[in-house]
């Protein structure tokens, strides 16, 4: 859990705890941009932002995390409602492409049911820990428990080409 | 115990589980905090709450010269009227066709009375405040505590929970509230529901309070969720036409059949809730859903 206190900070609109705040918690909503297939880059700064300007809309400190997960997934999910004319292409002098390797390992996990792809996200790709993971999102250990293991089985199952 | 890496952390046994982590480590989020802004970008419901502010400050301003201990002080704003008149509680303010009024509500807000209106202090004192609006629109910024401000209308009450509001009724005595800033809460015979900013709800003849709807809500579902509300259309129509926003509609529905299900098929990452609380109309799991909910409406 977020400590409280760094949220009343936060409230204040103090730069230094949406520092913190973004240092604890970027990894996580970067896991959901990736889960829903948006640019999860991007998706943190906007989502962020969001928190920076809505943060007197937060009823309970203590639920932060699972506030900021909220508005990434409406945020992810109103970019995907959004028409896509062309491909967004890639900034010059930006990050070369992940390898084949990468992107393939990416699609298999998008490709997983809603319940296990951000979990399975935020573990394998962004390293978060199971209570890590419980933490943020308000999950219980034991759902973060079972979607990790759930999650990973099918993940095999697909990267093996199994149905 | 065996360790579980993939709940504990650390690094997995099996070659092909390291293989997909390495992978996968080139999509791992690595970017500094944005420039956070020096003031809050200006929005629309900023310049709403400075639009309020701006017309509260008004009101403190006027109401030490109108207001007396006995009753409300008002004037015309629109039309013939009086300049400088005392609504004592117990009187009835009527207005006509062409007069529009402004009302201070004692010591906690404005009341802006629209033409064709009538409209009765109930009661003024002690924190509590009361109108009953029999029938015309009214347009209320209030700057009380909850509850402090409550208009009866003919089948049901409008509580002020802290918020700006606009209330009309109609000649048969049905009451219809758009909710611009806060929260106000509906209620009649026990049954409450819940109007945050940027919705409507309202009173019914003989029954509960409407079921509250997005001012926006798509007309299909507005008009599925008013046959179920009078008792002749399907809560399956209801379901069917929902959309992600409309489960501030379905979270006052939640203790039905199947509702639970739908809300949770339209908002996949809500919480785990105790399906069973909810369903039997449990206080606090219902609030928990809504704390969900109402994070993913914004």
């Amino acid at each position: 859990m977020i400590e409280p206190a760094l949220v009343a900070r936060a409230r204040r609109r103090d730069p230094g705890a949406f520092d913190a705040l973004h240092a604890r918690c970027a990894r996580m909503v970067h896991a959901i941009g990736l889960a829903h297939g948006v640019d999860a880059d991007d998706l943190v700064q906007d989502v962020f932002l969001a928190a920076w300007q809505r943060i007197g809309d937060l009823k309970d400190d203590a639920s932060f995390g699972p506030w900021l997960g909220a508005i990434a997934r409406n945020r992810a999910r109103d970019v995907l409602r959004r028409p896509r004319l062309v491909e967004p292409l890639p900034e010059v002098g930006a990050q070369p492409p992940p390898a084949l390797e990468a992107r393939e390992a990416l699609q298999h996990l998008r490709a997983l049911p809603e319940a296990y792809r951000e979990t399975l996200t935020m573990r394998l790709v962004e390293g978060l820990t199971g209570p890590e993971i419980a933490s943020l999102t308000g999950l219980t250990p034991d759902s973060v428990r079972v979607n990790l293991h759930r999650g990973m089985a099918l993940l095999r199952a697909s990267l093996k080409g199994e149905p | 115990m065996s360790h579980d890496w993939l709940f504990d952390g650390g690094d997995p046994e099996e070659e092909g589980d390291r293989a997909l982590l390495r992978a996968l480590a080139p999509h791992r989020h690595s970017g500094p905090p944005p420039a956070w802004p020096v003031a809050p970008r200006g929005r629309w419901f900023a310049a709403v709450g400075l639009s309020l502010a701006a017309a509260a400050a008004v009101f403190l301003a006027v109401r030490v010269a109108t207001t007396t201990p006995s009753g409300w002080g008002y004037r015309a704003i629109e039309g013939p009227g009086c300049a400088a008149c005392v609504l004592a509680v117990g009187d009835t303010l009527r207005t006509d066709a062409a007069t529009r009024v402004r009302l201070d509500v004692a010591d906690v807000g404005l009341l802006d009375v629209a033409p064709g209106t009538t409209l009765t202090l109930a009661a003024s004192g002690d924190g509590a405040h009361r109108v009953v609006l029999e029938r015309g629109r009214v347009d209320a910024l209030i700057v009380a505590p909850a509850r402090a401000f409550v208009v009866s209308t003919p089948h049901g009450e409008v509580v002020d929970l802290g918020c700006a509001f606009a209330l009309a009724v109609d000649d048969v005595g049905r009451a219809q509230v758009d909710v611009g800033a806060g929260t106000v809460a509906v209620e009649r015979g026990g049954r409450a529901t819940r109007v945050p900013a940027g919705a409507r709800g309202g009173t019914r003849p003989d029954a509960p309070p409407a079921t509250p709807r997005w001012q926006d809500a798509d007309p299909g579902f507005a008009a599925a969720l008013d046959a179920w509300d009078a008792g002749a259309g399907p809560l399956s129509a209801v379901l069917a036409a929902a959309t992600p926003r409309d489960t501030l509609s379905l979270w006052h529905l939640a203790t039905e059949p199947g509702v639970f299900e739908r809300i949770v098929a339209l908002e996949p990452g809500v919480l785990p809730t105790d399906e069973a609380a909810v369903r039997r109309g449990d206080d606090a799991a219902l609030e928990l859903l809504w704390r969900d909910l109402a994070a993913s409406w914004r």
